[in-house]
C-alpha cells in the first residue's frame, strides 16, 4: 500500500500564559490511499489539532514542528499560498457541528460556489451541475441548493458539509466528529454514506472522534490518542479484539453497551494531565491501573508488536 | 385512577405549537396551522423509578420533559404529582411546587451565566426559596459541591463556568438541580455533550444520587445504550406520540416497534464482530405539521402493509406491561 500522509515526529505547540503548550507531541504515523483511520481519545487528547494541521488551519503563533508529507510534499514547509490552493482542493475538513460551520446567511448553493470557484474557473451553471451530482451522491435533492441552513434537519446539514468536502474531489478528507451532533438513526445513515463514499469514490479519510464504537463501525485502523502522544497504533479488527494499552482498554470499557448481564460503567478515574507539566514518566501512569515502577519516571517508548501494530508502554518491552 | 405509587402521572398530555404564517397565509387558510409536538401522551412514573424517554430529534421527548416540570403551557391533557393536578397551578403556588420537580438540560455551558459564580449558581434556588441564613447556604452549596466530586469545594465555589470541564459544569447544573431536595428531576440528554470517558463517571453519579435521594427520574436520550444503565422503564416516542412502552429488558430483548428496533440496532457497538442486523432507516422523520396518514412511522417502516397507510394503531399490551402501538408487532 502507498502512503498518501506521512507523519514524522510532529508537533504541535500553542503559546499561551506560562509556556508553549505542545497539544500533539512527537507523533508519527501514515495513511494509506483509500484507507479509512480513525483517531480516537478524549477532549484535549490532541486529536482535534493533529487534524487542523494537516490543513496548517492553527491559530497564529502556533509551533508546527516535524514532518507532514502529503504525496510527497512536505505541508509544514509549504508557502501560504501553496497552502491555500491545497485546501479544499486537495484535502478538505468536515467539521463537527454543521450549523457553525454553514454560513447562517448564505443559501447552499452560495457555499458551494464558493468553495469551487475558489479553485475551478468554472461559469456558475458548471459549478451548480457539479454541486447537484455530488448533493446527489449524499441523499439530498438538488432543490436544497435554494435552502439555507436553518431550513435542513441536522443530518441534512452534515450531508450538505459532507458534499462541500466531496466537491472537488480531493484526495484526503479530515472528518472531526462527523457525527457526534447528530442522533443514533441519523448517525447510522451519516456511517453507511461515509463507507459506500469510500468504496466509490476511493476516498481516503481520516475520522476524529472520541466515540470507539463509531470506529468500530467505518475505520480500517485505530490510532489512540492520550496527552498529546500516540499510544496505539493497530488494525481495527485486532485492536478491538484485543487492545493493549491500559488506556485503550479503559477507553474501550467505558462504552456503554446492550449487554443486559453488564450493568457496570467501568468508567476511567482521574483527568488527563496538564499538557504545560506533563508527568515526567508516562502520561497515562497516574491513572494506570497495570502501572509499573519505571512508569513513573522514564516515558515509554513506542514498541512494535507486529507489521502494523504500535503501542507505547512499558509492558510490552522486550 | 391515579394509582398510589405512581409519583407523576400524565393524561393524554398534547401541545401544539402555532406556525406563525404571514399575512397572506393567514388570508387564505382558515384555522391555524400547528406542529403537533406532542400529541395525547399517557404515562405513570412510580416513586423512585427511572422512566426513559426515547426518540430521535423532533420526536417530542424534549417537549414532554418541559410540560412536566411546567415550563410549557399544555395545549390538552393533565398532569399530577404526588396525586396532586399541577396542570393549571401558576404563581406562588407552582413555585412551590417547583422545590420538588428540577430539570438538567443538554448543554450545561447554555444552563449555566456565564456571569456567575459556580457557588452562587447553586445557591440561587435557595435565595428564590428563602431557605435558611446566607451562611447556612453556603454551607449546604459546599456540602454539594464536595458530594458531586467537586473537590475541593471552597475552590470550585468562587470559579466562574468557563473555567471548568464540561463533565464539571455538568456535575454544577446537577448540584443546583438538586440543592433543594426534589422527589422528581427530569434530566433531558445530560450526558449527550460530553466525552465517552466523562459520560460513564456522570451516569454513574446520577445512579448513586437516585440511591441516595430516592429520586425518580425522566431520563431523556436519543441513545438506548446509555438508557440500558439507569432506566428501569422505557418509553419509545415518535412524532408526538409513544410507540412502545415497557420495562427495560422486555423492550431491549423483544422490541415489539419496527422503530424501537431500528433505534437498537443504529448504536454503533464497539464491536467490529457484533452481528447487527442493521436496520437503516430510509428518511429522516417528518414534519410535524402534516403528519402521515395512518400509522405516522409507516413511511419510513420496513415492513408498513396496507393497513399501516390508512388505520392509525392504538396502544396494546403484547405481554405484560409491554405495550405497542403498531398494527404488526414483532412480538
Amino acid at each position: 500500500m502507498e502512503a498518501l500522509l506521512e507523519v514524522r515526529r510532529l508537533k504541535v505547540g500553542y503559546n499561551v500564559e506560562g509556556g508553549t503548550l505542545w497539544a500533539v507531541d512527537d507523533v508519527s504515523f501514515s495513511v494509506d490511499k483509500g484507507e479509512i483511520v480513525g483517531i480516537v481519545g478524549e477532549s484535549g487528547c490532541g486529536k482535534t489539532t493533529l487534524g487542523l494541521s494537516f490543513l496548517r488551519l492553527l491559530p497564529p503563533g502556533s509551533k508546527l514542528e516535524g514532518e507532514l508529507l502529503f504525496d510527497g510534499r512536505d505541508i509544514v514547509k509549504l508557502s501560504e499560498e501553496e497552502i491555500r490552493a491545497l485546501r479544499g482542493k486537495e484535502i478538505a475538513m468536515v467539521f463537527q457541528d454543521p450549523m457553525t460551520s454553514l454560513n447562517p446567511v448564505l443559501k447552499i448553493k452560495e457555499h458551494f460556489l464558493e468553495t469551487i470557484r475558489t479553485h475551478l474557473a468554472l461559469s456558475e451553471e458548471e459549478a451548480l451541475k457539479m454541486a447537484s451530482e455530488v448533493l446527489g451522491s449524499v441523499g439530498i435533492p438538488p432543490q436544497k441548493l435554494e435552502a439555507y441552513p436553518f431550513e435542513l434537519s441536522g443530518g441534512q446539514r452534515q450531508r450538505v458539509m459532507i458534499a462541500l468536502a466531496l466537491v472537488l474531489k480531493p484526495k484526503l478528507i479530515v472528518a472531526d466528529e462527523p457525527t457526534t451532533s447528530l442522533d443514533v438513526v441519523v448517525q447510522a445513515g451519516v456511517l453507511d454514506l461515509i463507507r459506500r463514499l469510500r468504496e466509490e469514490f476511493g476516498l481516503t479519510i481520516v475520522l476524529i472522534t472520541h466515540d470507539l464504537g463509531v470506529v468500530a463501525q467505518v475505520a480500517d485502523r485505530v490510532m489512540v490518542m492520550y496527552a498529546g502522544k500516540v499510544v496505539e497504533i493497530a488494525f481495527t479488527e485486532e485492536f478491538f479484539s484485543a487492545p493493549l494499552h491500559p488506556y485503550s482498554k479503559a477507553l474501550l470499557f467505558s462504552v456503554p453497551n446492550l449487554d443486559l448481564e453488564d450493568f457496570d460503567l467501568h468508567s476511567l478515574e482521574g483527568s488527563p494531565p496538564d499538557l504545560l507539566n506533563p508527568p515526567k514518566g508516562c502520561r497515562f501512569y497516574p491513572r494506570c491501573f497495570e502501572a509499573m515502577d519505571i512508569c513513573s519516571f522514564k516515558e515509554p517508548e513506542v514498541f512494535r508488536i507486529s507489521k502494523s501494530r504500535f503501542v507505547r508502554c512499558w509492558k510490552y518491552y522486550g | 385512577m391515579v394509582s398510589m405509587d405512581s409519583l407523576v402521572r400524565v393524561e393524554g398530555l398534547k401541545k401544539y405549537f402555532p406556525v406563525r404564517r404571514g399575512l397572506i397565509g393567514s388570508l387564505f387558510s382558515r384555522g391555524g396551522i400547528f406542529i403537533r409536538a406532542v400529541d395525547d401522551v399517557s404515562f405513570d412514573i412510580a416513586s423512585g423509578e427511572t422512566l426513559g424517554l426515547i426518540g430521535e430529534s423532533g420526536s417530542g421527548k424534549t417537549t414532554v420533559g418541559r410540560l412536566l416540570v411546567r415550563l410549557l403551557e399544555p395545549t390538552e391533557g393533565r398532569i399530577f404529582f404526588d396525586g396532586e393536578d399541577i396542570t393549571l397551578l401558576s404563581g406562588k403556588e407552582l413555585r412551590e411546587r417547583r422545590r420538588k420537580f428540577q430539570i438538567i438540560f443538554q448543554d450545561p455551558m447554555a444552563s449555566l451565566c456565564p456571569h456567575m459564580k459556580i457557588g452562587e449558581a447553586v445557591r440561587h434556588p435557595l435565595v428564590i426559596h428563602g431557605i435558611g441564613t446566607e451562611r447556612e447556604q453556603k454551607n449546604k452549596v459546599l456540602k454539594m459541591l464536595e458530594r458531586m466530586g467537586l473537590s475541593p469545594p471552597d475552590a470550585f465555589y468562587d470559579k466562574y463556568p468557563h473555567e471548568l470541564s464540561g463533565g464539571q459544569r455538568q456535575r454544577v447544573v446537577i448540584a443546583r438541580a438538586l440543592i433543594l431536595r426534589p422527589k422528581f428531576v427530569v434530566a433531558d440528554e445530560p450526558l449527550s455533550m460530553l466525552d465517552v470517558s466523562v459520560r460513564a463517571k456522570l451516569l454513574e453519579l446520577m445512579i448513586e444520587l437516585k440511591r441516595e435521594l430516592n429520586l425518580t427520574y425522566l431520563f431523556i436520550t436519543h441513545d438506548l445504550s446509555t438508557a440500558k444503565y439507569i432506566c428501569d422503564k422505557i418509553a419509545v416516542m415518535y412524532l408526538g406520540k409513544i410507540v412502545e412502552f415497557g420495562r427495560l429488558r422486555d423492550l431491549y430483548l423483544y422490541p415489539a416497534h419496527p422503530y424501537t428496533k431500528a433505534l437498537l440496532s443504529a448504536i454503533p457497538v464497539p464491536d467490529v464482530k457484533a452481528k447487527r442486523g442493521e436496520i437503516l432507516l430510509s428518511g429522516e422523520i417528518p414534519n410535524p405539521i402534516d403528519l402521515p396518514s395512518g400509522c405516522r412511522f409507516h413511511p419510513r417502516c420496513p415492513s408498513a402493509k396496507e393497513e399501516c397507510l390508512v388505520k392509525e394503531p392504538e396502544m396494546r399490551e403484547v405481554s405484560s406491561e409491554h405495550w405497542v402501538a403498531c398494527h404488526f408487532p414483532l412480538v
